[in-house]
């Protein structure tokens, strides 16, 4: 399913504090589940550290934001200003979907002009991050669909008829 | 209202409070396999294969007269369900619909797809079979054809769109997740909502026999205090009282048994000393109302 959040940067909050706001959301999202270790998502996103609050104060986050996809997981980020960022509501709940993530989630991070390079050479340092543009939607919800099913067949036979 | 105050109850099944609830609704056997396939069909075919090849969106919905049982079906189906899942576990989780509505323009749509689209897939976020019950949908789902123009109708319109896009996208999100709905108005009800049900079963009044078995049933569970009641229970004049109040719903058989006590003081202080021309005297009270409006009713109909 495709979610997004948004969150208030200035005049609400400085980009700073809504970067961390944004990382913080990332983090309590993924590490529900058993399968990404507490701790390992601020690990991977400290290529951005710096970066992050830059591409929030230049506005870089408004209109495509950043895209993380995981299994059964599509949920897009966005960090609004100005105007905008006094009417958002904000839900910084953790995302539903987080608990069945897996470690090979991806946070797609969008063009920003001219600190192109800099992105690009964070991405570079974690295999976590991507500049490639975002799939269209999130791949099938393999932990639930899969062979071993919700039902036992032997206990439903148990039911008769 | 915080959208938090809307979960009337969450709980993880087995849980010995949700045991008996099954049990103590006394319908046609039908009804209750029905439901609980259902069910299992649900969470099999949705777990295995996507929306697009199964058209099920988990959701089935209860309708009848009221005080059949519909609620407590409900309620006791995630109890039945748990030892059949393979993680022998199943999660209730009942919604109190009156809440999501809102006089505030725009807030009731905002509180349907913040509760069915963020709050409770995050309730359910371990994959665990749930079932979510959803009683008097009615007041969440009017039907957008018949909305008054003078009960803001956008806002009805919104609400309703909203429970809609919901359960649609949940249906295919999360496979592990059943809506239960009930309601004693049917015609109420938007057709979309009524059209994406996956079952629909009538949960009717009982006929004579299944008021006899209810009212076996009552002072069975009465005679634990009572033991007197047991061996009433077993009179074969009970079929008198069975035939009298054939065609009451479940619950008031069942409130039947007390009227029956407060009919003299003797069985007020000694409940065990009830006979059966005490609960033949209360079938004519309790019936005598409904005899009348019965009555006008029909003297109504006869003059027009």
């Amino acid at each position: 399913m495709e979610r997004t959040r948004l969150i208030a940067a200035a005049p609400v909050r400085s980009a700073s504090e809504a970067w961390q706001i944004l990382s913080t959301l990332l983090a309590d999202t993924l590490e529900q589940s058993s399968l990404v270790t507490n701790g390992s998502v601020a690990t991977e996103l400290a290529p951005l550290k710096g970066l992050g609050t830059a591409l929030v104060a230049g506005g870089h986050l408004e209109s495509k934001g950043l895209v993380l996809v995981d299994n059964g997981l599509h949920l897009t980020i966005r960090v609004l200003t100005a105007d905008a960022a006094l009417d958002v509501e904000e839900n910084l709940n953790p995302v539903p979907g987080g608990a069945s993530a897996t470690d090979g989630w991806t946070l797609y991070l969008p063009s920003a002009g001219p600190l192109d390079n800099a992105v690009k050479l964070a991405a570079k340092k974690s295999s976590h991050l991507s500049t490639n543009d975002p799939p269209a939607s999130a791949p099938t919800e393999k932990s639930v669909r899969g062979s071993h099913g919700l039902i036992d067949l032997d206990a439903l036979r148990g039911l008769g008829n | 209202m915080d959208v938090n105050d809307l979960i009337k109850t969450e709980c993880k099944m087995p849980d010995v409070r949700y045991a008996n609830l099954w049990d103590s609704i006394i319908v046609d056997r039908s009804i209750k396999d029905r439901l609980l396939r259902s069910a299992a069909l649900s969470l099999r075919l949705r777990a295995e294969l996507p929306f697009e090849a199964t058209a099920l969106h988990g959701l089935a919905f209860l309708y009848g007269p009221p005080g059949t049982g519909k609620t407590t079906l409900a309620r006791g189906l995630a109890y039945q369900l748990a030892p059949l899942t393979t993680r022998r576990s199943a999660r209730f989780i009942e919604i109190n619909p009156h809440g999501l509505m809102s006089s505030e323009h725009g807030q009731s749509q905002r509180r349907v797809t913040e509760l069915l689209t963020e709050h409770v897939p995050s309730m359910v976020d371990d994959g665990i079979p749930t079932v979510v019950l959803l009683d008097e949908v009615e007041s969440m789902v009017v039907a957008r054809s018949q909305a008054s123009l003078a009960a803001n109708p956008a806002d009805v319109h919104r609400a309703t769109d909203a429970v809609l896009t919901a359960i649609d996208s949940n249906a295919s999100a999360f496979p592990h997740l059943i809506f239960v709905a009930t309601s004693n108005f049917t015609g109420a009800i938007d057709e979309a909502f009524l059209s994406r049900a996956d079952v629909a079963i009538h949960v009717p009044a009982p006929d004579a026999a299944g008021v006899l078995a209810i009212l076996k049933a009552t002072l069975g569970a009465m005679s634990v205090a009572f033991p007197a009641l047991a061996q009433l229970s077993r009179r074969p004049e009970l079929e008198r009282v069975a035939n009298a109040l054939a065609g009451m719903d479940g619950r008031r058989v069942r409130k039947t048994v007390s009227e029956a006590m407060l009919g003299r003081i003797e069985t007020v202080i000694q409940p065990g000393d009830l006979t059966v021309e005490d609960l033949l005297s209360a079938a004519l009270r309790v019936k005598q109302p409904e005899l009348v409006a019965q009555a006008k009713s029909g003297g109504r109909n006869g003059t027009n």
